[in-house]
């Protein structure tokens, strides 16, 4: 669900870049593609799954108009199961106790946003320089990809892991490529 | 890094990463989605419901459900002429089935989903993809292969930590 592949050679040369000079955060937040993913929080959304998504997921609503046979068929299977599912929800009371769950699952949404916004906060850019220097062995030995090194360092940025279970995941990995049992 | 050669460090960090993006996401956000695919209501409340599943994997707990949601929805992103030609329900019953079939201790939490997708209880093997023909004629077999290839990763991913792994 990322924007733009970087080849190992790229993040290697980003991390690099990053340590020797620490205060142009801008240009390493794009280059490992933080930047580009770009807006947490309320573009984490159209981030994962893009805006085409919407596109052809909202155009799946009007679909069965001009739908082949087979879509027809499958939405008449479906309409009966939904039938089923409506009345259920209204007559057997499942409906007041859906709405406490909802809010309930709101809630604990929300505590993991105030989470996340304090991880954010807690680490300083020397925490995340460090670490990414870390990363960079494992990267080079080829015992983590690409895809993972950078979504790694992206979601330590935004917040949404936090530094040190990033650290304890890629230490795990060492060990285990040492033959060491996991710390 | 091929997904076969997935040491059990490698796989604990990608559900440590699957699990950090899948907890992003709201559970307002996954209903949503979930409508604007145009699955019936119960479908709909049903995956839904998937949101409050969570397992624990060592010490650590990994919101299973929206792990599983969020490859349901990318699979249904990444697949929209399948989804013109044999239709959503079909695409994520082939989702749903290749997941049971391919990371079994899943198939409590799915199973509810594909009984509200009119399939009865879980087959295996080839037996979905002729369940899946008997409801979509002509198409099933062809959409589970697509899935299971899909799924792979996430299948390899999990098996290869099962032995840590105790459902919430």
């Amino acid at each position: 669900m990322q924007e733009k592949k970087r080849s190992r050679e790229d993040l290697l040369k980003a991390i690099e870049r990053h340590e020797k000079n620490p205060g142009d955060r801008l240009t390493f937040l794009s280059d490992i593609g933080v930047i580009s993913v770009g807006a947490v929080g309320a573009g984490a959304a159209a981030f994962a799954f893009g805006g085409t998504a919407a596109t052809i997921l909202f155009g799946l609503v009007t679909l069965p108009v001009a739908a082949p046979v087979t879509v027809v068929a499958g939405a008449a299977v479906l309409g009966g199961a939904a039938f089923l599912g409506v009345k259920r929800f209204f007559v057997d009371g499942t409906y007041q106790a859906g709405k406490r769950e909802e809010m309930l699952r709101q809630l604990r949404d929300q505590l993991r946003e105030v989470e996340r916004k304090e991880r954010q906060t807690s680490i300083n850019e020397e925490d995340k320089t460090e670490f990414y220097s870390f990363l960079k062995k494992p990267l080079q030995l080829g015992l983590i990809s690409v895809e993972d090194a950078q979504q790694t360092m992206e979601f330590v940025e935004t917040g949404k892991m936090s530094i040190s279970d990033a650290y304890k995941a890629i230490g795990e990995i060492l060990s285990e490529a040492q033959g060491l049992p996991p710390s | 890094m091929a997904s076969e050669k997935l040491s059990v460090a490698q796989a604990n960090l990608k559900i440590a990463l699957w699990n950090a993006e899948a907890e992003a996401f709201t559970s307002s956000h996954f209903y949503e989605w979930l409508q604007d695919m145009g699955l019936p209501e119960e479908v709909v409340t049903r995956l839904h419901e998937l949101v409050s599943h969570t397992m624990k994997l060592g010490e650590k707990v990994i919101a299973i459900g929206k792990v599983v949601l969020v490859k349901i929805i990318a699979f249904v992103q990444a697949h929209p002429f399948l989804v013109v030609g044999a239709g959503v329900g079909a695409v994520v019953g082939a989702a749903i089935y290749s997941m049971v079939v391919s990371i079994p201790f899943l198939g409590q939490l799915l199973e509810p989903i594909a009984r509200a997708l009119g399939f009865g209880a879980v087959f295996t093997g080839a037996v979905v993809g002729h369940g899946l023909d008997k409801r979509f004629k002509d198409v099933g077999q062809n959409i589970v292969e697509i899935a299971n290839e899909f799924f792979k990763l996430i299948a390899d991913v999990l098996s290869a930590v099962s032995y840590q792994i105790v459902l919430a």
